[in-house]
């Protein structure tokens, strides 16, 4: 019985080192979540510095009508952080199949058609002497036609 | 041959059960909680809706519905019904009725639907230790204390005739330790990938207060006071981490608090008595970081609970209110079956040993036993 249950400690522990120190990347060419429960905990790793923009990215969507609309997490069925973390970075390197995706979707919920995507980025400067506005830059746009 | 001996010392050295009963309730029970507070037709109904493109599942996803496939992606109702039963099994496994069964059932569940969830390219962190837990817990004895199982064993060797009063507190098993441990260790790892990747990613520009600013400012924008980390984001309700995040001393400080902490965490797992200071600091920084960022990692500070002593913590908290109270007697009656099952139930859920037990039916009722209760 114990030597049954050292192997289950040492499968867990060294399953929890190896995605911890991003082995399996390394072996496998897979992301450390791979095997979740087992996974590494990278979150807020990258350091920032004085002048960083604190960014806030705006969708807009050009209709057919050409009205343009501001377009949120739930007009592409997602939540906030898919969003974030699908939705936009889809626009911004214009993968348009992707984005074609999400127009779809808002066009299910929405009844109007998309025939162009863009995202701007707002936000604020972190400086000594507090957050300064910074000013909009657009970041991508995709057409639709 | 001394190696192999050391590991075994180490894992299996016999422990009180009464910990490991301990765990599983609070475990058993941050999950219950957990799931209870998810809507299961909004969440798994909004995923379903999700485009096929999307749907990547994790391995133990594939693995858990492999005989429909390695890419099956169960339908909503299917996964809401699995839902309702995960936490039925729960209260089971919560109450300790059949509690191996029901634990590894519940374990099994609730792996399912956090995969599910996470194998639509959103994976969070806060419940990957509370899923090993789980099952370490069902690969242990967790059920032979602080359970119907443990308590209907104990009245049925009372029935057969075993009339001395136990203490729950005291029984051990070589069993008892090991999951316990694996958990401690799980702490350990964690709080190390953490500090790693930090130092790896930043060098020591991470401690620049900078950082910490950034991060405070960007969630305190984003979610507010209100979101809890999943809704539309960027609440109108002003953020307590918009004003911490203006001081730059406060965020250096903090910072390297933070690097300090995540790196040392394995030595209160080789130090025990370094385990308060660093179970203080971690109740804190895990309880600052989810009213300031909204960072959910609450299941952390729930699952310490593997590093307490929890029998020692009872015997010493009984011995204080001894000292404050009148303890009540209970008397039994050894010849009585029924007398007998009575002051076991009392016992069994009586953690600080505050009741005393006395064998034996007081001849009168004077003065001195006015605060007694009597059996029958």
């Amino acid at each position: 019985m114990t030597r049954l249950l050292s192997l289950v400690i040492a499968a867990v522990l060294v399953l929890q080192t190896a995605a911890s120190f991003d082995i399996f990347p390394k072996l496998f060419s897979r992301p450390s979540y791979v095997l979740w429960p087992f996974m590494n905990y990278p979150m807020y790793r990258t350091a920032h510095y004085e002048g960083t923009v604190i960014a806030r990215f705006h969708v807009l969507g050009q209709t057919a009508e050409r009205v343009e609309v501001e377009l949120t997490p739930e007009d592409f069925g997602l939540n906030f952080r898919k969003f974030q973390d699908i939705a936009i970075p889809a626009i911004r390197r214009r993968d348009v199949a992707q984005v074609a995706m999400f127009a779809e979707i808002y066009r299910e919920k929405s009844g109007n058609r998309l025939v162009g995507i863009r995202v701007e980025q707002h936000g604020d400067i972190l400086t000594r002497d507090g957050l300064r506005p910074a000013p909009p830059a657009e970041l991508a746009t995709v057409s639709l036609r | 041959m001394r190696l192999l001996r050391a590991w075994e010392q180490y894992w299996f050295r016999p422990a009180p059960l009464f910990n490991l009963g301990f765990v599983r309730l609070v475990a058993v029970g941050y999950q219950l909680y957990h799931l209870a507070t998810l809507r299961p037709r909004i969440l798994f109904g909004e995923l379903a809706a999700l485009p096929e493109s999307l749907y990547q599942p994790l391995v133990v996803m594939r693995v858990l519905t492999l005989p429909f496939g390695t890419r099956y992606r169960p339908p909503e109702d299917v996964v809401v019904a699995i839902y309702w039963l995960t936490l039925s099994i729960g209260i089971l496994a919560f109450i300790g009725w059949f509690t191996r069964f029901s634990l590894l059932l519940f374990t099994a569940g609730s792996v399912f639907l956090q995969a599910f969830e996470y194998s639509f390219t959103e994976v969070h962190h806060a419940e990957a230790i509370v899923m090993i837990t789980l099952a370490m817990l069902a690969l242990s004895p967790s059920g032979a204390a602080l359970s119907f199982d443990d308590l209907r064993r104990r009245l049925r060797a009372a029935d057969r005739g075993g009339r001395e009063l136990f203490d729950s507190l005291s029984d051990q098993s070589r069993f008892a330790r090991w999951p316990l441990l694996v958990v401690q260790w799980m702490f350990a790892l964690i709080y190390l990938s953490a500090a790693f990747h930090k130092l790896l990613a930043s060098g020591l520009d991470w401690m620049n207060g900078w950082t910490l600013q950034y991060y405070m400012l960007m969630d305190g924008m984003r979610w507010g006071n209100t979101v809890s980390g999943a809704g539309p984001a960027y609440s109108a309700e002003p953020s307590v981490a918009l004003w911490i995040g203006q001081y730059h001393t406060l965020a250096t400080i903090a910072s390297w608090g933070s690097m300090l902490f995540e790196s040392t965490f394995w030595l209160a797992v080789v130090l025990p008595p370094l385990m308060p200071v660093y179970l203080l600091v971690g109740t804190a920084f895990h309880v600052a970081i989810y009213y300031i960022q909204r960072a959910p990692f609450l299941s952390f500070v729930w699952l310490y609970a593997v590093f307490v002593p929890w029998d020692d913590v009872f015997r010493r908290l009984g011995v204080r209110i001894a000292g404050h109270l009148d303890r009540p007697v209970r008397h039994y009656d050894p010849a009585s079956r029924r007398s007998v099952r009575k002051a076991m139930l009392i016992r069994y859920f009586d953690w600080v040993g505050l009741t005393i037990f006395s064998a034996r039916v007081p001849p009168v009722e004077g003065p001195a036993s006015t605060k007694l209760s009597y059996p029958h």
